[in-house]
């Protein structure tokens, strides 16, 4: 089973032999290394599943000593200990099997990982003793003279003919395992690329879209601080007329006070007003001024806000534009993701 | 007492009050060919014709005839005098006895008010115009 982790690695503990290997590529190498080199072979999964059909398998085995179930029972015991042996020390490992023949048993690896393994042999590497196969068929319950001829007819060869051939089984599997392997990892990995490109991209365009939105708000903002200014400067000539009704309204206090003097006693309470209206046209003044001051400050205030503004409506437009470039990039990436993907996964 | 006081290039000048008609902001002046040297021109105010004096050439000898914003209009007599000055700038009460003559001929009078020496224009020196 093909099962991505967290950190998108595959989970080796349940990857398959099918995952890695193409059965029908598996099973051909089989037959034919099998009628080629006279040596039975099947290849097995990691729970000791056959996973292609037997190659070449001898009549002494198929017909006889898999024929009842305590031969097969032993034969699988057999096995067992041998694909152990095999998974333990890693190597193709070569042994008797309780019926007496020659048999190998080759890991199939993937990193550390045991995924399969290839049993193979039924052959015999010297003449056999007819005494002890003659035992064994009693044991297992099958024909004692039916199983002698057909031990008679099991292939014999030199054992390092046996070695080269599991060496050979062991070495094509597992670099097919391999290749493989890579292959379903670089598959994962154009995946994630394409997958977190894509991400990218999408984020890029929400940045993209935030930026433009960020560039427009400084615009609004200078728009309004440029209103600012506008109206401190009306302020300033409603403030000039103002100073000039109180200068109208000092002229007018002082020609009071002069009329008061002409009119002598009876003018002195008019002056008193008169001295009024020069405080009021005074203070109104005074008053005025303080206000051209705080609104010259305004401005002063709004000039550099004005060129604070400005700074960074030229740096907010320049990010704009290096977002767009990097999006415009990204997307050129993104789509060789997905070629590089497509290419993997042979869509 | 009460004087007005005013302003010719910076220096504080004042006048009697009692002999001030008016005050009002400057106004189009009709030049007069050769009359007196400090006479500006004429104005007409209030339905009499008024000549206006370069009151800096009489008191500190310095022309001020393009900067005077204000004129004085006093009363000499039947006549009115137009006094053109900088500015206007208060009334104030002073005592009778703090004024100074400056010599016999009582042409020029000063006036102590908060330290401030100020010259004060006199009927005298007005009616030489």
């Amino acid at each position: 089973m093909i099962k991505k982790l967290n950190n998108g690695d595959l989970d080796l503990n349940v990857l398959e032999i099918k995952d890695v290997i193409d059965i029908k590529l598996l099973q051909t190498f089989q037959d034919n290394f099998a009628t080629g080199m006279n040596i039975a072979s099947v290849t097995v999964d990691k729970d000791g599943t056959p996973v292609t059909n037997p190659s070449s398998y001898t009549s002494f085995c198929i017909d006889f000593t898999h024929s009842t179930k305590v031969g097969d029972d032993r034969c699988a015991a057999s096995h067992k200990k041998a694909g152990e042996e095999a998974a333990r020390t890693r190597r193709p490992y070569i042994f008797t099997c309780h019926a007496g023949l020659i048999d190998f048993a080759a890991p199939i690896l993937v990193g550390d990982h045991l995924i399969g393994t290839i049993l193979g042999g039924q052959i015999l590497t010297s003449e056999p003793e007819e005494a002890k196969y003659r035992k064994t068929a009693n044991e297992i319950g099958v024909n004692e003279e039916g199983y002698v001829e057909a031990l008679k007819k099991v292939y014999m060869t030199k054992e390092e003919n046996v070695t080269a051939a599991a060496e050979v089984l062991y070495i094509v599997a597992n670099a097919l395992s391999k290749t493989g392997y890579e292959q379903l990892r670089l598959r994962s990995m154009s995946q994630n690329l394409s997958d977190n490109f894509s991400q990218i991209s999408a984020t890029m365009e929400e940045l993209s879209a935030s930026s433009i939105n960020v560039t427009n708000n400084q615009h609004n903002l200078s728009d309004e601080i440029i209103n600012v200014k506008k109206i401190s400067v009306e302020i300033n000539t409603i403030l000039d007329s103002i100073k000039s009704i109180a200068d109208e309204t000092k002229m007018l206090g002082l020609n009071a006070a002069i009329e008061a003097a002409r009119a002598g006693e009876a003018g002195r309470g008019f002056g008193v007003v008169a001295t009024e209206i020069r405080t009021l046209s005074k203070d109104s003044k005074e008053t005025a001024i303080k206000i051209a001051e705080l609104t010259n400050k305004i401005q002063q205030s709004v000039d550099k806000t004005i060129e604070t503004s400005h700074a960074t409506l030229e740096t907010t437009e320049q990010q704009s534009a290096a977002i767009e470039e990097v999006t415009s990039n990204l997307m050129e990436v993104t789509t060789l993701a997905d070629e590089l993907n497509a290419m993997a996964n042979h869509k | 007492m009460q004087i007005l006081t005013f302003l010719l290039r910076g220096e504080q000048f004042a006048i009697d009050i009692t002999l001030v008609d008016t005050i009002q902001n400057k106004m189009p002046i009709t030049p007069v060919p050769k009359s007196k040297k400090y006479v500006i021109g004429l104005i007409s105010n209030r339905g009499s014709v008024i000549p206006i004096i370069n009151t800096s050439l009489i008191l500190n000898g310095k022309d001020t005839t393009n900067t005077f914003e204000k004129f004085i209009i006093i009363n000499l007599g039947n006549e009115k005098l137009a006094l053109a000055v900088n500015d206007i700038d208060d009334v104030l009460e002073i005592e009778q006895k703090t004024i100074e003559n400056i010599n016999n001929e009582e042409d020029f009078s000063i006036v102590k008010v908060n330290s401030n020496i100020i010259t004060l224009l006199t009927y005298k020196q007005l009616q030489k115009i």
